[in-house]
C-alpha cells in the first residue's frame, strides 16, 4: 500500500516534467503579424507589428477609431536583445506563433543573415511557417505592411 | 494550431471582456443551471417564456453588454445541448461536477490540465464497480463476446445470450425461457 502511494505520487510528479502547461488569456497576448529587421549604427533595429484584434475582427459597430496594427521599434546589438527591449515597451505578452512575415532589409542581408535566421530557427516561440522577405529599401522599418493588406494576408 | 483569422476573431471578442475565461464560463454555466432548474419546475406554459428570456436576454444582451464573449456563449450552449444527450437528467447533473473540476484544472494547467483530468476520469471510471459489475463493463475488462451490445446492436436473432457479467443463472434473454424472468 505504501509502495502504491509512493508510486502514484512519483508518477504524478513525473507528469509535471513535460513542460508544456499553463495557459494565457487571449486579451493578454499581442499577436505579431510581421517583424522588420534593419541596421542602425551597427545595431539591429527591430520593428514588431502587432495586430489590434478589436479593430481587425469582423464585428458589428466596434473599433474604427484605432489603426488595425501598431508598431513597436527597438534597437539591440543582437536580435534577442532587441526583442527583450520591445517587451519592455509592450503592455502585453508578445505571441509569435501567428507571425506571417519576417522582413529583412538589404543592409542586414548583405552583412549576413546567419545570425538573424539562427535566432528565428532556435527560439522556441517561433513557428517556421512564416515568409522571409528581403527588401531593397534600406530602411526596413518603413516596410510596414498596409493595414488592410495585413488583414488580407492573414487569410493566406 | 488555431487559424490566424480565427484567433484574431476570438481575440477581438475577448478584447472588452473584464473577466478571465474561467469566471466567464462559470457565469454562463450558473446562468444556464438556473434556467434549466427553473424550466424544470415551471408549468409548461411559462417555461417557454423562460427559454425566450434565456435565449434573448442572456444570450444576446450578455454579449452586447460585454459581460461574456460570443465564443463563450457558443461553447456553453454546445455544452448544454450535449448535456441533454445523456439518457438521464440526474446523471447529467452529476456530470456538471466533473465539468467544473475540468474547468478548474484547465484554468490552472491549461490544455495539459484537461488531458490530466481526462486521464484521471478514465482511470476512475475503469476502477469503479457498480453492484460488483465494472462500470465500463464490456470495455474495461475487455470481453469480445459482450461488445455486440456495447457500441452497436447486432441483429436480434443473434443475441440469444445475455452479456456475461458474472456468474448468472439464466444466461438466456428474457422471454425465451422461464428462468430468465425475475421471480
Amino acid at each position: 500500500m505504501k509502495y502504491c502511494i509512493i508510486l502514484t505520487v512519483l508518477s504524478t510528479l513525473l507528469l509535471s516534467l513535460t513542460g508544456c502547461w499553463s495557459n494565457n488569456e487571449l486579451n493578454r497576448l499581442a499577436l505579431v503579424a510581421a517583424i522588420g529587421i534593419d541596421k542602425k549604427d551597427d545595431k539591429f533595429l527591430l520593428s514588431v507589428q502587432i495586430i489590434n484584434p478589436g479593430v481587425v475582427a469582423p464585428k458589428m459597430g466596434g473599433g474604427g477609431a484605432y489603426a488595425p496594427v501598431s508598431m513597436f521599434k527597438e534597437t539591440g546589438t543582437t536580435v534577442m536583445e532587441g526583442f527583450r527591449r520591445v517587451t519592455r515597451k509592450m503592455p502585453r505578452q508578445i505571441y509569435f506563433a501567428h507571425l506571417r512575415f519576417l522582413i529583412i532589409s538589404e543592409e542586414v542581408a548583405r552583412g549576413g543573415v546567419q545570425e538573424v535566421l539562427d535566432f528565428f530557427s532556435r527560439e522556441h516561440e517561433f513557428r517556421d511557417d512564416f515568409y522571409i522577405i528581403i527588401t531593397k529599401k534600406n530602411r526596413a522599418e518603413q516596410v510596414r505592411l498596409p493595414s488592410s493588406l495585413v488583414a488580407l494576408s492573414l487569410k493566406m | 494550431m488555431i487559424p490566424t483569422p480565427l484567433i484574431i476573431s476570438l481575440a477581438g471578442q475577448k478584447e472588452g471582456i473584464p473577466f478571465p475565461t474561467f469566471i466567464e464560463a462559470m457565469l454562463m454555466e450558473i446562468t444556464f443551471a438556473l434556467l434549466r432548474e427553473a424550466s424544470a419546475r415551471m408549468p409548461r406554459a411559462i417555461s417557454s417564456a423562460i427559454s425566450i428570456v434565456g435565449a434573448l436576454v442572456l444570450g444576446q444582451s450578455a454579449v452586447q453588454a460585454g459581460l461574456v464573449s460570443s465564443a463563450m456563449v457558443i461553447v456553453i450552449s454546445i455544452t448544454a445541448i450535449s448535456g441533454f444527450i445523456l439518457p438521464s437528467f440526474e446523471f447529467g447533473i452529476s456530470v456538471i461536477l466533473l465539468r467544473v473540476l475540468l474547468m478548474v484544472l484547465s484554468t490552472i494547467l491549461g490544455l495539459f490540465g484537461i488531458l490530466l483530468g481526462c486521464i484521471a476520469l478514465m482511470l476512475l471510471m475503469c476502477h469503479m464497480t457498480s453492484f460488483g459489475i465494472p462500470y465500463m463493463s464490456p470495455l474495461s475488462p475487455l470481453k469480445f463476446s459482450n461488445l455486440k451490445d456495447a457500441y452497436f446492436r447486432v441483429p436480434w436473432p443473434m443475441q440469444k445470450k445475455h452479456s456475461k457479467l458474472k456468474a448468472q443463472k439464466g444466461s438466456e434473454q428474457q422471454g425465451t425461457s422461464d428462468e430468465g424472468e425475475i421471480g
